[in-house]
């Protein structure tokens, strides 16, 4: 509260706790190694959705027509991410 | 028996009516990613759309006044005019979701992208307003939505470990990413207090008449109904943490989503996931535009009624048709529904002052209550709820952006 005199001290140390909590924030979210372990967890994501999806087929417990459009969206969503992966980091 | 028959309706209402695009995709995400940990984040919304639902009805039932007629007579027009802003964007962005929701719903049976459905879901939501007697609907929408109860069946299928949904009813804090753990509290906070929610409660409290004597079944209406739709929305989030969280699925996009269900219910599971969503939505959809037509008419005196024939009010029937075309084509242009929807949410969350504040200064105002004003406990429980999501909302909304997500 050194900064100011009641309601403005306030004002003054919330704004500090805020703009605290979007830097530690943002450190947790753009280093490289986080966004490489986040590919990574895409990939996989998307491998076991398209496990899970072609099991249930097998079943029968989805029709034909769901399964197909699930299973290109695993296949587009793969893509990007192994692009993305390719791509040198900054 | 007649207030009896109110209260039943309400909870039907209550259930079939409080899972759509926005409850359902933002706890499936947050039951993949975090597992049972966000169950805290449904259970505070809850209360606070309890909370609220219950305030609007009360405000109807002895003041006969509209939320939006209130606001404006109490507070002017300038100032009712940046509420109206505020509720209309959001409700607008949750109206182009629920559109986007039914149109995927019909992507995901049929094949033809969600995008071609947009027009012809518009023109369904248009068309059942303008040629039917809306209460009909309302009540048809909300009976049909009690197939949204398949997703309790699928949690008990699954044996979802209740211990674990108990012990995280209390919030805690995130194990791993951060940003997006606040970002889908924030999301889900705001799918469960969409304005549109307690605006359109009002505005049918003041149509039905209802006087003082209607305070009971409001408070039981709004405690049961909404604790049912919670428990609902607790269990998507469960079904998704079985079936997606154990996994290491992510929800990026909708197509995932039925999985949830078919892993446990086979193929009935998948074709009622699908009329969910589907009936969810449109419902939902039915709601949103009627509520935005409703607050434009109640705030600047135009004549207003769902069962009014569109002649007899024009300007309020000429709103929602814009509003209906316009979100169809926002999701027509091919928008990703599934980020439209949370990021929706996450806006609804970072509004909730401006919407949920003036309400309760008229809850506390004795001119409108007289000896029915607010107890302490809830102008507490509201504003702590919305100012914390809010300046959550706040953070986490821009590094998500930054994040890409």
């Amino acid at each position: 509260l050194a900064e100011g005199d009641g309601e403005d001290g306030i004002v003054i140390l919330r704004a500090k706790s805020l703009s605290g909590l979007v830097i530690v924030l943002a450190a947790c979210h753009g280093s490289p190694s986080e966004q490489a372990r986040k590919l990574q967890q895409t990939e996989k994501s998307w491998e076991v959705t398209a496990q899970l999806t072609t099991e249930l087929q097998q079943r029968g417990a989805v029709p034909e027509v769901y399964a197909r459009q699930t299973l290109e969206a695993a296949n587009e969503e793969l893509e990007k991410s192994r692009k993305k992966s390719e791509q040198p980091s900054r | 028996v007649s207030k009896l028959l109110e209260i039943a309706l309400g909870l039907v209402t209550g259930i079939g009516g409080f899972l759509e695009a926005g409850s359902i995709a933002t706890s499936v995400q947050a039951g993949a990613a975090f597992g049972f940990q966000l169950v805290w984040a449904i259970a505070l919304g809850t209360i606070c759309i309890g909370f609220l639902v219950e305030m609007a009805g009360r405000l109807a039932a002895v003041s006969k006044h509209t939320l939006p007629d209130a606001m404006r007579e109490r507070f002017g027009i300038r100032f009712f005019s940046v509420v109206l802003v505020a509720v209309v964007v959001v409700s607008f962005l949750v109206l182009a979701s629920e559109i986007g929701g039914v149109a995927l719903a019909l992507q995901l049976v049929t094949g033809i992208r969600f995008q071609w459905w947009a027009p012809a879901v518009a023109v369904a939501v248009w068309l059942l307003l303008w040629a039917h007697n809306f209460s009909l609907v309302e009540k048809g929408a909300s009976l049909l939505g009690l197939v949204t109860l398949v997703f309790l069946i699928g949690a008990i299928k699954l044996h979802v470990p209740i211990h674990e949904v108990v012990a995280n009813l209390l919030p805690s804090l995130p194990h791993e990413e951060p940003a997006k753990y606040w970002f889908m509290a924030v999301s889900i906070i705001g799918a469960s207090v969409s304005p549109y929610l307690f605006y359109f409660y009002s505005a049918g409290a003041v149509e039905d008449h209802w006087d003082e004597d209607y305070l009971g079944v409001n408070r039981a209406i709004a405690g049961l109904g909404m604790s049912f739709g919670g428990g609902l929305a607790i269990a998507v989030l469960a079904c998704a943490a079985m079936v997606f969280h154990s996994r290491g699925i992510e929800i990026d996009r909708y197509e995932q989503i039925p999985l949830m269900l078919a892993e446990p219910l086979g193929r009935w599971g998948f074709i009622l996931f699908v009329a969910s969503l589907g009936i969810g939505c449109f419902g939902a959809a039915l709601e949103l535009a009627l509520q935005i037509a409703y607050l434009m008419a109640q705030g600047f005196g135009w004549k207003w009624g769902e069962n009014l024939k569109p002649r007899e009010a024009a300007r309020f029937s000429l709103t929602y048709t814009v509003m209906i075309f316009l979100a169809g084509l926002v999701i027509f242009t091919g928008i990703d529904p599934l980020k439209l929807t949370v990021f929706s949410m996450a806006i609804t969350a970072l509004s909730l002052p401006v919407t949920v504040v003036p309400l309760l200064v008229l809850m506390n105002d004795p001119q409108y209550l007289g000896e029915n004003g607010n107890h302490w406990i809830a102008n507490a429980a509201v504003l702590f709820i919305s100012i914390v999501a809010c300046i959550v909302a706040l953070v986490a909304i821009p590094l998500q952006l930054a994040g890409g997500s």
